[in-house]
């Protein structure tokens, strides 16, 4: 008999504290459905866009016959089309996404704590939710649904990733990028550790599908400091390759070497007008999840 | 040549100095291991400096060890060889100062060894080094006469480095070495001292270190001193010190009064045998000795009435057998007449009085004269002359009073009351300085142990503490030859300045006093200490009218003549060895001199500023291992672990923390 999956990283609390904000769209989105964000058609909606022509074969019921009688000629009156958004959450769940400092919480948990919690909001907001997770391969695909139905197997799901395999983030994202035709908004969660040139290609092959792309940089507090003070066999959580050395002397050039990849990625995000988050995981969630939404009000 | 180590067992510790690369290995044996997720950048981080920290790993390693193991051989006290030195090359010039004074004969209880033959044993080791590259000169104590040695085996056959009973002058004989590079241009010299410390030879109180110091800085070679110290614990060992003889009564009752002291190291009570010798008779008496030093006296009585005689006591042999005989002659008492040669008629007075107190008693005759009519005066009967003129420029006084000098005479000389320009064996008279009102000179130390000033036989001072001098004419040594320079036998407090200066001169001596006793000069005329002070010049200088004489070895020159050692059947040289010796019917007796016997030996810490700018490196000298000379060096040791200590913690001191930039949630 199968365990059946825990929803715990869910707390109903911060979904209560969260719900009066909304997931925005930056970009005009194609939806199946009428919704709250804005399409790049014209639709039916009460807010006006333009006036056009009649041209044979159009619709008589949205001539303005208010203009008619001013100017003796049909114009077409046209409204904003308003859309559901489709959002594919991308979970990195590579072994290395397990890692956890002297007493923080891994990387992937957090991670899975933010995407449930958006993935519940945008549901409830009407938009359809989907689920990726990959290492080396996608492991898992949800198509992007907007049903309670949906969110619950979603979130079955998320209860049942472990971290494990190597990343092969760049080929998934390029993947994706060819896979989801459709404007979307992309969330993708992971430590990014590859090159970060690979990864603006990446990153620039998404944004040319017109898809909204956010990312959600996860990265430990013992990653940033590097703080230890005895020689240490690091062993690499993903290829099992180990190396002896003493943190004191290397510490300089790790934090060098660190600061010139985030600086990099970063940079990249900025010039492909992405949205990029970096998140400690010894941070609350929520406020994270708080100032991502907020910052999407506008 | 290396280095020994005087607690050689500490140096089993050594092996602890490996400890840090054991914590090392054993570290590598118990890595934490740790899960790690980034690793790209620990990677990049690896690759560029994984030689440069190998190599921190390796200097930090390095210097940990070095650390424990400098501090290891700094605790067993290091010792550096005389070969440490050679490093810097072979010098030009070696000029070996040697004091063979009578203290150097002092044993090692365990080996036997004097400190004499220890220290020519270390030094000729350590000149062989050198052989073919540098000059070797010999000076030693007495002749204090540089003597070129062709190689440094000779040091054990020569006559010059042999045994004596005489004391040290280290100054002189420093001066002495000044000379020589002075007058050789002797390149690269280096001074090798080798003494036993003994304070009385180092004179520390000296002006002369000032200038020989300042001399040696100056001069164009470059001059290191190295000095070998033989001092070392001293064994339980005892020293008869000659005081006085005198021949006492009349007629049937004759006896000889024979004054001594033995000083010793121990305290506690304790009997003596004393063997006496008294021509050709022996007598052996206990004596009880208390304390340090005891002075007391024998009276032998004397069966025949003969008018002069000799003898010899000794004590048993111990650890040094230089200092167990004590030599004397006697005589009958002689007149004992003086010349007054004053200005001063009140001066002329009081020192009549001094000279002769109770002529009839004692036998003795003071005549005042002018000092114009010195020309004419017959001294063949004086045995001291008082001068109170300015010094005589004219050579022929100025040979007269010489002449008296060498012959064994004293001559006594007081200020005149102005300065001269005329010197008299070196001393002349400077400028007359007045003390401030109510503050008087006083007189703190002077010379207790012999000469005019000593000790009474009883141990009782003269009371020299409380003298008032108001008035008084400084006294001022212009001497430029070192073999009579003068000496202080007592100095004011303030300043230092002499009081009463003596310098030796053949037979007899040249005293310089610097007040007078006139009432505003000085509380002299009291008598106190001006009577006792000139009875015992006047009996010094009666040396010269007597076929009998004690004077101290080393000091006493015999000139050509032929002395023969009297006494034991063995060749002795009355130019340095105590004993009796006739020349004849001259009877001498040369003692050691009284300072010899003094335990006082001169720290290192006094020791080495009295050198100045000069380098001067100090030595011990093992009488265990006399293999070479060694200094300790452990200073240094700790010294280069203090170093090694602080570049090991710069080394591992942690780099400053980089700041973070970068948006994080």
């Amino acid at each position: 008999m199968a365990d059946t999956p825990t929803t715990d990283f869910l707390d109903a609390e911060v979904i209560a504290r969260l719900s009066r904000l909304q997931v925005h769209s930056r970009a005009p989105m194609i939806g199946t459905v009428s919704g709250m964000h804005r399409s790049p058609h014209r639709g039916s909606s009460v807010e006006f866009a333009e006036y056009r022509k009649y041209v044979p074969g159009d619709d008589i019921k949205n001539i303005d016959w208010r203009v008619f009688g001013r100017t003796d000629r049909f114009y077409m009156k046209e409204f904003e089309a308003d859309t559901n958004l489709r959002c594919h959450l991308i979970l990195d769940t590579s072994a290395s996404m397990g890692f956890a400092g002297p007493g923080a919480e891994p990387k992937l948990s957090y991670a899975r704590r933010m995407a449930a919690t958006l993935a519940y909001i945008l549901v409830h907001q009407g938009d359809a939710v989907g689920l990726q997770n990959f290492s080396s391969h996608v492991e898992n695909e949800l198509p992007p649904q907007h049903n309670a139905a949906h969110l619950k197997n979603l979130l079955d799901l998320m209860g049942t990733l472990e971290p494990k395999g190597e990343t092969e983030i760049v080929t998934i994202l390029h993947e994706l990028a060819e896979k989801v035709r459709n404007r979307a908004l992309i969330i993708v969660f992971s430590d990014f550790l590859t090159d970060p040139e690979e990864l603006q290609e990446c990153f620039q092959h998404l944004r040319y599908r017109k898809h909204d792309l956010v990312v959600f940089h996860l990265l430990d507090r013992s990653e940033l400091e590097f703080k230890f003070d005895r020689p240490i066999r690091f062993t690499d959580m993903e290829s099992n390759f180990n190396i002896v050395t003493d943190p004191v002397t290397l510490r300089d050039r790790y934090l060098d070497a660190m600061h010139q990849h985030l600086d990099r990625l970063k940079q990249g995000c900025v010039e492909h007008n992405i949205d990029y988050w970096r998140v400690v995981t010894d941070s609350g969630f929520e406020d994270v999840l708080a100032d991502f939404l907020l910052a999407r009000q506008t | 040549m290396g280095l020994n180590f005087q607690q050689g067992m500490l140096l089993w510790l050594l092996p602890l100095a490996a400890l840090p690369i054991i914590i090392h290995l054993l570290n590598r044996l118990r890595y934490r291991s740790v899960q790690w997720a980034a690793m790209l950048f620990l990677l990049k981080a690896t690759r560029s400096s994984t030689r440069r920290a190998k190599l921190r790993q390796i200097l930090i390693m390095t210097f940990r060890v070095l650390v424990l193991l400098l501090f290891i051989l700094a605790l067993g006290r290091p010792k550096s060889g005389w070969g440490g030195w050679a490093f810097a090359g072979a010098p030009d010039t070696v000029i070996i100062l040697l004091d063979r004074s009578a203290s150097m004969e002092m044993e090692d209880p365990g080996s036997g060894t004097t400190r004499r033959e220890l220290a020519l044993k270390l030094i000729s080791g350590a000149a062989e080094g050198y052989a073919g590259e540098s000059k070797l000169v010999l000076i030693e104590n007495v002749l204090r006469k540089p003597r070129s040695i062709q190689r440094a085996g000779q040091l054990h056959n020569f006559n010059l480095t042999t045994a004596t009973d005489t004391a040290a002058n280290i100054p002189a004989m420093m001066q002495a070495a000044l000379d020589y590079m002075v007058e050789t241009k002797t390149g690269r010299t280096e001074i090798w001292i080798a003494s036993d410390l003994q304070e009385s030879n180092w004179h520390p109180a000296s002006p002369r270190w000032a200038s020989l110091s300042s001399s040696m800085s100056a001069l164009p070679q470059h001059v290191s001193v190295r000095v070998l110290s033989t001092a070392g614990d001293t064994p339980k060992n005892k020293a008869l010190t000659f005081i006085e003889a005198t021949r006492q009564g009349h007629s049937e009752d004759t006896r000889l009064v024979i004054d001594m002291s033995v000083t010793r190291d121990a305290n506690a009570a304790e009997s003596l045998p004393l063997t006496m010798h008294l021509n050709d008779g022996r007598v052996q008496k206990y004596i009880e000795l208390e304390g340090q030093t005891s002075a007391f006296n024998q009276v032998l009585p004397l069966e025949d009435d003969s008018t002069s005689g000799w003898g010899y006591v000794h004590l048993p042999d111990d650890y040094n057998n230089h200092d167990n005989e004590i030599f004397f002659t006697y005589r009958r008492r002689q007149h004992q007449g003086s010349f007054i040669l004053a200005n001063n008629s009140t001066v002329a007075r009081y020192m009549a009085l001094a000279a002769a107190p109770a002529p009839k008693l004692l036998d003795q005759s003071a005549t005042e004269v002018s000092p114009s009519m010195m020309a004419g005066m017959n001294t063949d009967e004086a045995a001291m002359l008082i001068w109170q003129a300015p010094i005589p420029s004219d050579k022929e006084e100025q040979s007269q009073l010489l002449d008296f000098i060498a012959e064994g005479g004293s001559v006594l000389c007081l200020p005149p009351g102005n300065p001269g320009t005329a010197t008299l064996l070196g001393l002349r008279w400077g400028d007359t300085d007045v003390a401030p009102a109510g503050q008087p000179f006083t007189i703190e130390r002077w010379d207790e142990r012999e000469g005019p000033l000593a000790n009474s036989s009883d141990g009782t001072p003269l009371e020299l503490r409380n003298l008032a001098i108001k008035k008084r004419q400084a006294i001022l040594d212009e001497s430029v030859d070192t073999d009579a320079a003068s000496y202080e036998l007592a100095h004011f407090e303030a300043d230092r300045k002499p009081f009463l200066a003596m310098r030796s001169h053949g037979k007899g001596r040249l005293y310089f006093l610097s007040s007078l006793p006139l009432r505003d000069w000085s509380s002299l005329s009291d008598g106190r200490v001006l009577v006792p002070m000139v009875q015992r010049m006047l009996y010094q200088g009666g040396e010269r009218l007597s076929n009998t004489s004690v004077a101290n070895s080393g000091e006493w020159d015999p000139g050509d003549e032929n002395w023969v050692p009297l006494g034991k059947n063995e060749q002795k040289n009355p130019r340095w060895q105590a004993g009796v010796f006739q020349n004849g019917n001259q009877l001498v007796a040369l003692n050691r001199p009284p300072e010899e016997d003094a335990r006082e030996t001169l720290s290192q810490e006094r020791m080495m500023p009295l050198f100045g700018k000069v380098d001067v490196y100090s030595f011990s000298a093992d009488p265990t291992d006399a293999k070479e000379l060694e200094h300790e060096i452990w200073r240094l040791f700790l010294i280069a672990a203090l170093l090694c200590m602080v570049t090991e913690g710069i080394l591992i001191t942690p780099p400053k923390p980089t700041t973070q930039a970068g948006r994080t949630s």
